[in-house]
């Protein structure tokens, strides 16, 4: 779950970093009665939960009233790349010395958290790390105890920082480091992290995402998701339902479940010439209900966009019983005939056989009208055969 | 030969009395592993599948002598009970469990690491050493004996390739799912070292995907490996910084890309396949 801005800083505050003064504003008159406080000019910013918004014009300085009227008005009514804007949060003006970049992530390799910093903060600061290697110090910190106070010192000397930069810069680089430890993070990213002319840092962004697995047990954390907007209706209730549906643009709708065997699925869908229209993911031993949710989506999906020129399923299971899986896509085409044809594959093993064998699911399935086929390999061939051609109904 | 698992292994199931638990312990006896003993707290003394359960893995341990460990605790209390198998010295430890936070797979990681246990998953299919041992569900009824070694972070994936093998004559000594997960207890690259060291095994399938970085370690490797490794990286034509159904496969920025795996993967000397067909021939021509 990524947070916005002013959420990401309220918990950087409470770590003890400084963050800039200001909070949200809801109208053009809360607007202007916060420019009054913050000394008569400040940055207005919108809140988005992607990055790129200071690219896109939505993080403005003001400085009239004038001003902070048209920028509030624009600033309200934008999207970026399809998301809304959630709200608009004003903040004083920070003056600074230098910009500097701080973030916690996850390193995959190594199985650890990964500090990175850098002496060149700002937009562009991925692309520039690239090109010169020593502007950026990473550190691995050991998880099962945490970043150390003399480990975030020598992050700041690998930066050349000395005095009490040095030492505020070790400050900030912990909090961060409790940030993400305390919620269960898989970034916390400051950029830029900004070193004022007294010697201060403060941050003046902040990009937290919260690792959706462990969300249960941070009930605070949950409540915000709440304020979620602007995502993909069908994906949004899909997360909710227990399995990943994405949608995309394409003339092939994917019906399957596994992650690894579904992208191989789209791999080949591109192969024979198609674009895949979805991606979707059930979690192993799914029960029937989450496979006719997962099954109604893409049928929902398949029936509203006429670029979908049919369905191609694939099941491969042998933990979840075959019945749940085949009661499910019952159900679902039942309930929502699907108005494409319905290809595909399916092979059942082991435990997944116990109550239904492999000939009867998929008599049921042709009774639904799908297309059977013993290798995905068939369905494919005949894919390419018909459909391609037009020769669908 | 195999590589991790054998006729040897004496497994402890973790949370043995759980459904899906049970289901897959049964398929585990019938394909002649030894499971010896379950763990499930509160339960001890009962019997399940005909597996006598205990309260705690030390007395599993102590009772029956088991060694490895096979974990399908949910996931809030999944860290817990790796932490109390890996102290109770188990070498080897499959961890079934999805979705177990991130941070919690960090600590599980290097607790096993600094005991030197070799955990398998967390979010793993299985391991399976065809005849010998199956530790989960990993694909017992379409696997045969032979000199392929499989690695594979996806179930579903492992399932079909394996099929596909066995089809196309080419047995297996050992198929791993590695877990589908961001931080997993090994990486790739420790079953490559672990295949190129087992006489039995004659050449190595990598199913990988996009997201992550574990494949240019692996690559590196390969670089200096005695045996063929064939390829195959699915996500090709995911879009970019979407979440994907494993954590893991997140994309961000352009090593994460299959694209770019599939070019470090063949510039260090393995096959890369397009198709899962093409695995097949691949691994083929390699044995011959």
């Amino acid at each position: 779950m990524r947070l916005f801005e002013y959420q990401g800083k309220d918990l950087l505050k409470s770590a003890g970093l400084t963050v800039p003064k200001g909070g949200l504003v809801a109208s053009r008159d809360e607007a202007l009665e916060a420019m009054r406080r913050l000394g008569g000019a400040m940055m207005l910013k919108a809140q988005l939960r992607q990055g790129g918004r200071g690219k896109a014009g939505l993080i403005q300085a003001v400085e009239s009233p004038r001003d902070c009227d048209d920028v509030f008005r624009r600033l309200s009514e934008a999207t970026l790349d399809g998301e809304r804007v959630a709200a608009i949060l004003a903040e004083e003006r920070v003056q600074a010395a230098e910009e500097l970049y701080a973030a916690v992530t996850v390193d995959d390799v190594a199985g650890t958290p990964l500090v990175v910093a850098s002496r060149q903060g700002g937009t562009d600061v991925e692309d520039r790390g690239r090109s010169s290697a020593e502007a950026v110090a990473t550190f691995n910190v050991n998880p099962l105890r945490g970043l150390r106070q003399h480990e975030a010192l020598v992050v700041g000397k690998k930066l050349g920082l000395t005095g009490q930069q040095l030492t505020g810069f070790a400050r900030a680089v912990l909090g961060i480091y409790k940030v993400f430890e305390r919620n269960d993070a898989i970034l916390v990213e400051v950029n830029p992290l900004l070193l004022t002319p007294q010697g201060d840092f403060v941050a003046a962004d902040a990009k937290v995402e919260i690792d959706d697995d462990a969300l249960p047990r941070h009930p605070h954390l949950l409540e915000l998701r709440s304020q979620a907007v602007g995502a993909n209706e069908a994906e949004e209730r899909a997360a909710g339902k227990g399995f990943t549906f994405i949608d995309l643009p394409g003339d092939v709708a994917v019906l399957s479940g596994g992650a690894g065997f579904t992208m191989a699925l789209m791999d080949l869908v591109e192969h024979y010439g198609f674009k895949p229209a979805n991606f979707c993911d059930a979690m192993g031993g799914s029960g029937p209900d989450v496979v006719a949710d997962l099954a109604d989506t893409v049928i929902e999906k398949a029936n509203a966009d006429a670029g979908v020129k049919a369905v191609l399923f694939n099941f491969v299971i042998s933990g979840t019983p075959l019945e749940s899986v085949v009661n499910g896509l019952v159900k679902a085409f039942r309930n929502r005939p699907c108005s494409k044809p319905v290809v595909g594959s399916v092979r059942a093993f082991d435990a997944a056989v116990k109550n239904m064998s492999l000939e009867e699911g998929i008599r049921n399935l042709e009774g639904l009208g799908f297309k059977v086929y013993p290798e995905i390999k068939d369905a494919l061939d005949y894919l390419a055969e018909t459909v391609k051609d037009g020769r669908t109904r | 030969m195999s590589i991790l698992i054998d006729e040897n292994n004496k497994v402890v199931v973790q949370g043995i009395t759980g459904g899906y638990a049970q289901r897959q312990t049964r398929l585990m006896l019938d394909y002649g592993t030894k499971v010896v003993a379950g763990v499930s707290p509160g339960k001890g003394g009962q019997m399940a599948n005909g597996v006598p359960v205990f309260d705690t893995v030390q007395e599993a341990v102590a009772a029956t002598g088991a060694n490895t460990g096979v974990l399908y605790v949910p996931a809030v209390a999944a860290m817990e009970a790796a932490i109390e198998s890996i102290e109770a010295g188990l070498k080897v430890l499959m961890i079934a469990t999805e979705r177990i936070p991130l941070q919690d797979s960090m600590k599980i990681k290097w607790l096993a690491r600094d005991a030197g246990a070799w955990v398998v998953g967390p979010n793993s299919p299985g391991v399976i050493s065809p005849g010998k041992c199956l530790l989960g569900s990993a694909v017992p009824s379409v696997v045969t004996p032979g000199p392929v070694g499989v690695i594979s972070r996806s179930g579903t994936l492992l399932m079909e390739i394996v099929r596909y093998l066995s089809k196309g004559g080419c047995g297996q000594s050992t198929c791993i799912g590695i877990g589908g997960d961001t931080v997993i207890g090994r990486n790739p690259v420790d079953y490559l070292r672990l295949f190129d060291g087992d006489p039995e095994t004659k050449a190595v399938v990598l199913l990988g995907e996009i997201g992550g970085l574990k494949e240019y370690e692996a690559a590196e490797f390969i670089r200096h490996m005695k045996k063929p490794v064939i390829a195959f990286i699915v996500g090709r034509f995911v879009p970019l910084g979407r979440r994907m159904g494993h954590v893991g496969a997140i994309v961000r920025g352009d090593r994460d890309t299959a694209e770019s795996k599939r070019r470090a993967l063949r510039e260090a000397g393995a096959f890369v396949a397009d198709t899962p067909w093409e695995i097949v021939e691949l691994t083929r021509k390699v044995l011959d």
